[in-house]
């Protein structure tokens, strides 16, 4: 399969521990935010153990910027593009 | 056989194991009436655990003129209705680990197998544990520097 | 269990009264911070000066507080605040509470003033006055030490040299880090010539089923203990917020004029200076830090706005100046609102050298610390700034423009509420002023988290979107009641359903812990109800002191300059929008469109029987 989609990954947070790395250049196939995000947490088995609920979706608490704007459940659905960036930031509530 | 032993470097001094202990013995919650007691003090930045070691040799067994302690598989045991509440017990414990509450005198027995201090420790600073060899000796080796045993 | 008094001081006749505890007011209020706001509703009247001796200051343990209960140290301090003119109401961690309890004491009044410094202490049922010349003078920690040294082990509850000398965000303190922080308690405390209550308790509490209690704290610990949140809480704790905040573009930056400032601020630095996690009495969770600067903390608050507010980006500069703030008896969230607000109010040529002495700028430390000093000791400009808000009087109407503050109070928390609707309806409704803790629906937080999740917890209508306004009423309602709840039992918000996550205690969990401990038997409804009565007999409270609908609003600035920077840019609080939202909220609460009480509702509450 074609990788020419090429993704900034940033991992914020607890989630840079998980690889070790606060960067990843992704190659993908294409698809949306949402398939990105699984591939990226298959790939990474500890990325994946931060970021998949128990059920295998992707936790609630992980945060999803794409190029700077803040995506909610509805908007994972949009298509990734070649270049965009994709940051994952592990949300804690609280004071 | 297994020995209930504290690590003070996961201790967070929150009490939960003084407060199941009186819950079960007395049916309160009173950090004062357990026998683990908690020294804390945040200003010199300490908090730590202190309950009766079940010594190999008693001293609370020796002091105790009315017979109130034995020793029972390991476990010195305080019968409430021989204890004339005269405290000697607690006086003279090096480890100052015998309860006094009023006419109380709380002392750990480990509650028949299953101590409810580390059930209730959410940091498993207190754990019930089996005994290495080791360990045993050290802990022997102690108690008789401190008593000055020849 | 429910045994425990009443102790009413009066500092001007040397006397102390001891009452028990009447069985409406339990009944209808539990305990800690709904007791509270009840017997200061029913003890001052209309237009009391906060700082004179016809205001009271109470201390009011949580109906659990002290027990197995995880989490179970709470108590609240309520007052009129000299902050704000409104309630002033605290709620406070530590070791203190549950020692007044074993001490026999639920609550102690503190009313009058003392002629010469005064002491309050409290043992096994009794309750002295007593001469405190010896800790007059004496900042937090060294009061304290000294308390612990004369009386053994003893736990305290005192406010520093800035209470003494009525700053107005004067805390009281207990411990090396817990504060009962917001609204000027310690101002309170000191007006009064007091300088502390210490308590010593052997009196345990009585658990009415013991071994139901055990099982279900066994049961509610596992609980809570298996959720992947609680070990990310208990070593790192609050700071991790930080950079949640920080990365959305939600940081308070120089008194709001930014939205994002430095990564060096992020938890990963504030670890390296950490050296144990500890925990409060009964709690399970640990986010408490003993760093290695000599102190506790710092948590997110302190992170924020004593760093990224004032333009500080070191993180041991950060640590000394909460250290320096906590000993000092003040509280970090207004300090390091007003002192950015002064900053910025230099910058834009509003004061200048004339009242301020010397040149002000965002990010010098040295200038930042030795204005701590100077409002706890009400030196040079540090005696205009320990006015609070207040200060607008000095520094003129325009000031006002440029002030993070909502009733009068400083924004407790370093979260930019531009963006998310509801933290701004949150800060604009909350009865103490602009306030966090009170009734932040924090999971908004959480921008994934799906409608369904959001409409089972808050109800039907709720916008997924975190930057919609539609039912975001409902979601604040939901939080400013549970929240009242565990402030009446005294347990900590860490562990309550909807602040840290939608998996912790809900109201059936606090039900079957009631029920094991006390034998009180409330049911959803009757729980909740609680709740709700605490909401309304605040806002009466509140209403009697002259608060209108115009008092629940957003800081200027909130409304009118949009978010500069990062993910959030652009975003503001549309007023037409807020409006709508804050009529929707009244109407959920019974209020009319004018914010007040239905005059059934107030008779209600008025006849609840039994003042002692």
């Amino acid at each position: 399969m074609e990788r020419d989609v090429k993704v900034r990954l940033r991992l914020l947070s607890s989630l840079r521990q998980t690889v070790g790395e606060s960067e990843l250049a992704i190659g993908f196939a294409g698809g949306s935010v949402e398939s990105l995000v699984k591939e990226a947490g298959n790939k990474y088995p500890k990325l994946g153990e931060a970021i998949f609920a128990k059920d295998g979706s992707i936790d609630y608490a992980i945060n999803v910027i794409l190029n700077g704007r803040p995506l909610t459940e509805s908007a994972m659905k949009e298509t990734v593009r070649d270049g965009d960036e994709v940051t994952l930031l592990a949300a804690a509530a609280g004071g | 056989m297994k020995v209930l032993n504290f690590y003070p470097e996961r201790c967070t001094g929150c009490r939960e194991c003084a407060m199941a202990c009186s819950l079960v013995k007395f049916g309160e919650c009173n950090p004062r009436k357990s026998a683990v007691t908690v020294i804390r003090d945040e200003f010199k930045r300490y908090e730590y655990a202190v309950f009766c070691l079940q010594c190999d040799e008693p001293v609370c067994v020796d002091v105790c003129h009315q017979n109130a302690y034995t020793v029972e598989d390991g476990v010195v045991k305080h019968d409430d209705d021989r204890c004339i509440h005269c405290r000697l017990c607690a006086a003279m414990c090096p480890y100052s680990a015998i309860t006094v509450h009023g006419k109380d005198i709380v002392k750990c027995d480990l509650c028949n197998g299953d101590p409810m201090c580390v059930k209730y420790c959410a940091t498993n600073a207190l754990v019930y544990e089996e005994e290495t060899k080791e360990m045993a000796l050290k802990r022997k080796e102690m108690v008789e520097r401190i008593l000055g045993t020849p | 269990m429910l045994d425990r008094k009443i102790g009413i001081v009066d500092l001007s006749r040397n006397s102390v009264k001891i009452v028990d505890m009447p069985k409406d007011i339990r009944a209808k209020y539990l305990g800690g911070r709904g007791i509270n706001t009840y017997l200061l509703y029913k003890l001052l009247r209309k237009g009391v000066d906060p700082l004179s001796p016809n205001n009271v200051l109470i201390l009011g343990a949580g109906l659990l507080t002290g027990t197995l209960v995880p989490n179970s140290s709470r108590f609240n301090v309520s007052t009129k605040s000299p902050e704000t003119g409104f309630l002033g109401d605290s709620n406070c961690g530590g070791f203190f509470a549950p020692e007044m309890r074993y001490a026999g004491f639920d609550h102690i009044i503190l009313k009058g003033k003392a002629k010469k410094p005064r002491y309050v202490y409290v043992e096994d049922g009794d309750i002295e006055i007593r001469d405190a010349r010896d800790y007059w003078g004496m900042n937090t920690n060294d009061a304290q030490v000294s308390f612990r040294k004369n009386l053994g082990d003893v736990e305290v509850a005192c406010c520093g040299t800035a209470g003494e000398n009525l700053v107005r965000f004067a805390n009281l303190r207990t411990g090396v880090k817990n504060s009962a922080g917001r609204c000027g308690t310690g101002a309170v405390m000191g007006s009064k010539n007091v300088k502390a209550v210490v308590a010593y308790g052997t009196m345990g509490l009585k658990i009415k089923h013991p071994q139901k209690l055990l099982d279900v704290v066994k049961e509610v610990e596992d609980y809570i203990l298996g959720s992947k949140l609680t070990p990310i809480l208990g070593s790192v704790g609050t700071p991790l917020l930080y950079e949640v905040s920080n990365e959305l573009g939600a940081i308070r930056t120089k008194n709001s004029q930014l939205n994002q400032w430095s990564d060096s601020l992020n938890a990963e630095n504030i670890e390296k200076e950490v050296e144990k996690m500890i925990g409060c009495s009964s709690c399970i969770v640990h986010c408490r830090h003993r760093n290695k600067l000599g102190g506790e903390g710092p948590e997110y608050t302190s992170v924020g706005l004593l760093g990224a507010n004032v333009g500080i980006d070191d993180v041991k500069q950060v640590i000394e100046l909460q250290n320096i703030a906590n000993d000092l008896g003040l509280d970090v969230s207004s300090a390091g609102t007003i002192i950015a607000w002064a900053f910025e109010l230099f910058e834009l040529g509003i004061i200048n050298e004339k009242m301020t002495g010397e040149k002000l700028e965002f990010g010098n430390f040295e200038q930042a610390r030795s204005l701590l000093h100077d409002i706890a000791g009400r030196e040079g400009f540090g005696d205009i700034l320990a006015e609070s808000t207040q200060a607008a009087k000095k520094f003129g109407k325009k000031s006002e423009d440029y002030l993070i503050a909502v009733k009068n109070l400083p924004q407790s928390d370093p979260h930019d509420v531009r963006y998310i609707k509801a933290f701004a309806l949150g800060i604009a409704t909350a009865s103490r002023g602009a306030d966090h803790l009170r009734s932040r629906p924090t999971l908004e937080i959480f921008l994934r988290l799906p409608k369904e999740v959001k409409e089972r917890i808050y109800g039907k209508g709720v916008s997924p979107d975190p930057t919609s306004y539609d039912g975001k009423e409902k979601t604040v309602y939901f939080s400013d009641n549970i929240f009242a709840v565990v402030d009446c039992l005294g347990i900590c918000k860490f562990i309550c359903h909807g602040f840290n996550s939608p998996h912790f205690l809900d109201y059936p969990r606090f039900e079957a812990l009631l029920e094991a401990a006390t034998g009180m038997k409330y049911g959803r409804r009757k729980m909740e109800a609680v709740g709700k009565r605490v909401i309304d007999t605040e806002r009466m409270f509140n209403i009697r002191q002259g608060l209108t609908r115009k008092d629940d609003t957003l800081p200027k600035r909130y409304f009118d300059d949009p978010m500069p920077m990062g993910p959030t840019k652009g975003h503001h609080i549309d007023r037409n929008e807020f409006d709508a939202m804050l009529s929707r909220y009244y109407k959920l609460r019974g209020w009319d469109e004018k914010g007040m009480l239905a005059p059934s509702r107030v008779e209600e509450i008025k006849s609840v029987g039994g003042l002692p």
